[in-house]
């Protein structure tokens, strides 16, 4: 983990080992876990909840660990590490990031990309981030490399607009899924979304 | 990307050129040859894009192996460029009762500007049966692609008939391919035609039943003239699909080429064994795997499909449901469903079939989740 991301994750994940009293009794948690694991869930979630993090995200999470017969210990643990992400994720972005850009943000961080590249992508775009961001969620998990999928959508961030990066994603996935090497797709097609951003109609390979 | 196009390369394997009856007229072509080319091409989803090339090619033919060793530098307009290398070899048997043996290989690497390179390694062994104007024959391909350090396994079915009727062979063919969790199935027909100097290829086919390797009809053809005996001149056009066992992206191109043969007796316009009539597969796909698609609905969300034949209940979980099984509904053969009120966005999930394991399927993005198993990425667009 680089270090920035690292003393950005501190201060919650500090936070989140203080077991708190539980006043996050979400009811689907207590009806679905054993006490001991939910009074533990609840404590790392009431924890995100007084720092604000959209928590629902951490909920779900806890109940796809009971859904799959996971340990107590597995599901603390997943819940634990989706809030340290969510509280990275708020940290790269600001404050005033919505939750949906958080959660967003989260999930691109568990794909590896780094946080200076949330930080990044938060300078060059004054609009709402969240479909920037589930985009690059998205072309990580099919198999883009971060750094690449990282580069692409903070290219993109200054000029294009939401239905224009959510065009540039569906035609990397359909590269992809055509033959196309993930890192080679996402190359040209940011470069043909650019061009068309710019008023350039060529996208020749 | 990074295909170079090429001319109609209906060729069949040697072995159905080459009857049992008569002798192989292929046996005398060995030498080299380099080709000139300059072609259009647009690939699917992108502008159409000039490009020239250049494609030196070594043959060794002899009447029980053919070998050949092509290279492709392709520079597009744009500057940029593709770089293929490909090499493909067939061991014959001596023919016995009309029937012939054949264990082909075929290894090649292909790389746009610099991203990562695709390569494969195949092995094609085919049965031959032959006849002076027909023939008939079954094969199949095992193999390995790699796209930069991650491989796919490759795996093929094929089967073909050949005749040859007023001074034309006609081809038939059929090849059910699987590269990795990509399946397709290719049906062609191709036709070949010499007279004096003057050479024709064709080709017509369907890719059908197709999962990540497109759909559609595609074909391409070409003719040539020898001017001399060491130069030739080649136009070819057409639309080729996706090649995912090599990288190619499906595109229409039109070309024309200047062929040197400063080593041939003779120049040769037939295009080298390329494995068209072969497919190039993985390993078949789990057969405990559904797939999924996601289809609109008369309701306000999403219909789920779920193809898994044989279950006897299909169950899915996710974050829209609280990860509380929502057990679908048995539509047509195979087919399960369930109208979820989805709106715009992504979703973890997991489907179960017949109280098992939850499983992601086939076509969806998968991740490891933190349990020891794996999720599936539900996008609503």
């Amino acid at each position: 983990m680089p270090n920035s991301r690292r003393m950005a994750v501190l201060p919650l994940a500090l936070s989140l080992l203080v077991p708190r009293a539980a006043v996050a009794q979400d009811p689907r948690l207590e009806r679905r876990l054993d006490s001991a694991t939910f009074r533990a869930v609840s404590a790392v979630i009431d924890s995100a909840d007084r720092l604000g993090l959209p928590v629902e995200a951490m909920v779900q999470r806890a109940l796809e660990g009971t859904a799959k017969h996971a340990s107590s210990a597995q599901i603390v643990a997943a819940v634990r590490r989706l809030g340290q992400d969510l509280g990275a994720a708020r940290d790269a972005l600001g404050a005033a990031s919505s939750q949906a850009e958080i959660v967003a943000a989260a999930s691109a961080l568990r794909g590896g990309v780094r946080v200076t590249d949330l930080t990044r992508l938060r300078q060059r775009r004054t609009q709402d981030l969240t479909v920037a961001l589930a985009t690059l969620a998205d072309l990580v998990t099919t198999g883009v490399p971060p750094d690449s999928a990282a580069a692409a959508v903070i290219a993109l961030a200054a000029s294009a607009r939401d239905d224009q990066i959510a065009d540039f994603r569906r035609a990397v996935e359909r590269d992809i899924a055509l033959g196309a090497p993930p890192a080679a797709a996402t190359a040209v097609r940011v470069d043909a979304t650019l061009r068309q951003t710019a008023g350039i109609t060529s996208k020749r390979p | 990307m990074g295909r170079s196009p090429r001319p109609a390369a209906w060729v069949v394997t040697a072995v159905v050129a080459c009857s049992a009856a008569a002798p192989c007229p292929l046996a005398a072509q060995t030498g080299a040859t380099m080709d000139f080319g300059f072609m259009n091409v647009r690939y699917d989803g992108f502008l159409p894009s000039s490009g020239a090339s250049i494609s030196p090619e070594f043959r060794l033919d002899r009447s029980h192996l053919l070998a050949s060793a092509r290279g492709t530098y392709l520079r597009f307009e744009s500057g940029r460029h593709s770089v293929q290398v490909n090499f493909a070899g067939s061991l014959l048997s001596g023919p016995w009762r009309g029937l012939r043996g054949e264990l082909a290989g075929h290894a090649g690497v292909s790389q746009y500007e610099d991203f990562a390179s695709f390569s494969h390694l195949l092995a094609t062994p085919r049965v031959h049966l032959l006849g002076a104007r027909l023939g008939t024959w079954i094969g199949s391909t095992a193999g390995t692609t790699w796209l930069g350090g991650a491989s796919r396994p490759v795996a093929a079915a094929e089967a073909g008939v050949w005749m040859r009727r007023v001074g034309i062979t006609w081809l038939i063919s059929a090849v059910n391919t699987h590269v990795g969790d990509t399946v397709y199935t290719d049906f062609q027909g191709a036709s070949h035609f010499r007279r004096g100097r003057f050479t024709f290829d064709g080709s017509l086919g369907v890719r059908a039943w197709s999962r990540g390797g497109g759909h559609g009809v595609y074909g391409e053809a070409s003719g040539g003239a020898v001017l001399n005996p060491w130069l030739s001149v080649i136009v070819s056009g057409g639309r080729y699909p996706t090649d995912p066992t090599r990288g190619s992206v499906s595109g229409r191109y039109l070309g024309v080429s200047l062929r040197m043969s400063p080593l041939l007796h003779r120049t040769s316009l037939t295009v080298p064994v390329r494995p068209t009539v072969v497919a190039h597969h993985s390993a078949p796909p789990d057969p405990s795997a559904a797939s999924l698609e996601l289809r609109s609905c008369n309701c306000v969300g999403v219909t789920l499909a779920i193809h898994a034949p044989g279950a006897g209940q299909v169950e899915v979980a996710g974050d829209f449901s609280n990860w509380e099984p929502v057990v679908l509904s048995r539509a047509d053969s195979g087919v399960w469903t369930v109208d979820l009120p989805l709106s715009r966005g992504t979703y973890r999930f997991n489907v179960r079939i017949d109280g098992g394991a939850w499983l992601v399927p086939a076509g969806v993005t998968g991740l490891r989740d933190e349990f020891g198993g794996a999720v599936g990425l539900l996008r609503v667009p």
